[in-house]
């Protein structure tokens, strides 16, 4: 071999070379140590949560659908539902009138009675229904109809009521007797209104009933209807029943004259 | 654990489908370095090579009861693994494309466009070049390739990996993968004399 020839394949075995080395350079590397524990770790941890492609629109669809229903809601107050039997009870707070303390003496302790009182009165600011006549029963081991003290004999009684009447439902609301005077008290005793609704209808309904001591006339106790968009409900009131009320004595001012309520 | 020398690569994956853990572990062991290198012939980088590397390990777990035995397990492993690692080269590269050189064409074509200014205006200093120097100048131009030739010519650079293996991930027949690797020589020799290496 010629000394050219030698030098050209020189040069070629030193490119060869080159490239080998590069090759080897970039190709022959050992993985870091612990690959083996990397992979156990990785095997130990939870799998990632892969939610399918269509995972997506259903949660855009589930969002427009809610969205659809929240526009929609106001809508349902005027859709009347089906009669249900059975009986629905429901709690809600109120209000009443205030209570004036007595002037005069305090009554004595009066028999057990039932009054029965015609709600003839309609609503004055509701729009839709006045109610039909409610029959008004206290019972008769309420002590407070039984020995009623003087202020809250003349008790005016107003509840707000605000729950779905259905068929037979029984409504329990409480009733404030917001003051009782300087030594009476606040309590908050139950009017149970048992009513049946021939076309139950979800409505708000304002009791207004004023307590009188025993003789006197049966005090109206009218129940209305809040402004309701649907058809007018058809309550008939079946009982209103004002469970025992604990009430302090009331400290009286015998010297004072008597003031009453109408 | 002592090493199941005796057992065969089928003979893990049976007791690793079966529930064992440390069967799993010794195929981990001795395919390490194998996926690694694999890994390492596409994305070029040893951490993301380790990162796919574990991928492929866990991929296999998780697949593994769908082996069937029809192939080498280490066939069925650079399967996987050759598909994860060019998942993770494709995302790199897109990565680059949006972060490094928006606007650029392909990136490793602009990397190579870069190099080859380099190159050229270090052609005057070629005498003073050591052999370790070409050899920088050499990964460097390996990384000009297209990628078709560079994968076969990394993959057949590891030692791990016979022509069939490499065939058998890249999808080309045995001839076509010699034919790369003698392509990518050729063009990296030429590349080299056009630099001033092949001249005395």
């Amino acid at each position: 071999m010629t000394e050219p020839h030698a030098r050209a394949a020189e040069r070629a075995d030193r490119l060869e070379q080159a490239i080998d080395r590069a090759v080897a350079d970039l190709a022959q590397v050992d993985p870091a140590p612990g690959l083996r524990r990397r992979v156990a770790l990785r095997l130990a941890a939870p799998a990632p949560t892969r939610w399918p492609w269509f995972a997506g629109y259903g949660l855009a669809g589930a969002a427009l659908a809610a969205l659809v229903l929240i526009v929609a809601m106001p809508g349902r107050n005027a859709r009347s539902e089906p009669p249900r039997p059975g009986t629905a009870s429901s709690t809600v707070s109120g209000d009443a009138g205030a209570t004036r303390a007595p002037a005069g003496p305090a009554v004595a302790p009066r028999p057990p009675a039932n009054r029965t009182a015609d709600t003839t009165r309609p609503a004055d600011r509701q729009t839709v229904a006045a109610l039909p006549p409610a029959e008004v029963r206290y019972s008769a081991s309420d002590p407070v109809i039984e020995r009623p003290p003087e202020g809250v004999a003349r008790e005016r009684g107003r509840a707000m009521l605000g729950a779905a009447l259905t068929s037979d439902a029984a409504l329990v609301v409480p009733l404030v007797v917001p003051d009782a005077g300087a030594a009476g008290s606040r309590q908050r005793p139950d009017v149970r209104v048992t009513s049946e609704a021939p076309e139950p209808s979800a409505v708000g309904v304002t009791l207004r009933g004023k307590a009188r001591e025993e003789g006197a006339a049966p005090a109206p106790a009218v129940l209305v209807s809040k402004p309701n968009p649907g058809p007018a409900p058809q309550l008939e009131i079946k009982e209103l029943f004002v469970p025992p009320l604990e009430v302090e004595p009331l400290h009286v001012d015998p010297l004072a004259p008597t003031e009453r309520q109408p | 654990m002592e090493p199941r020398i005796e057992a065969t690569d089928l003979d893990l994956v049976r007791l690793a489908q079966a529930g064992d853990a440390e069967a799993f572990g010794e195929l981990v062991e001795r395919n390490r370095r194998v996926v690694f290198r694999a890994a390492l012939a596409c994305v070029r980088s040893p951490a993301e090579a380790d990162d796919v590397a574990q991928e492929v390990f866990v991929a296999a777990f998780r697949k593994l009861a769908a082996f069937r035995g029809d192939a080498q397990f280490r066939t069925w492993l650079l399967a996987i693994t050759w598909r994860k690692a060019v998942d993770r080269r494709t995302s790199v590269v897109r990565w680059l494309k949006r972060t490094v050189s928006p606007g650029a064409g392909d990136a490793d074509d602009h990397a190579g466009d870069a190099l080859e200014r380099v190159a050229s205006s270090d052609r005057s200093q070629e005498e003073s070049l050591a052999d370790t120097e070409m050899q920088r100048h050499v990964a460097r131009l390996i990384a000009t390739l297209p990628k078709k030739l560079r994968d076969a010519l990394l993959l057949a650079g590891t030692g791990e990996h016979t022509y069939a293996e490499i065939g058998g991930m890249l999808g080309i027949p045995v001839g076509t993968v010699k034919w790369r690797v003698a392509e990518a020589r050729r063009l990296l020799r030429m590349k080299l004399v056009a630099l001033g290496y092949g001249h005395d």
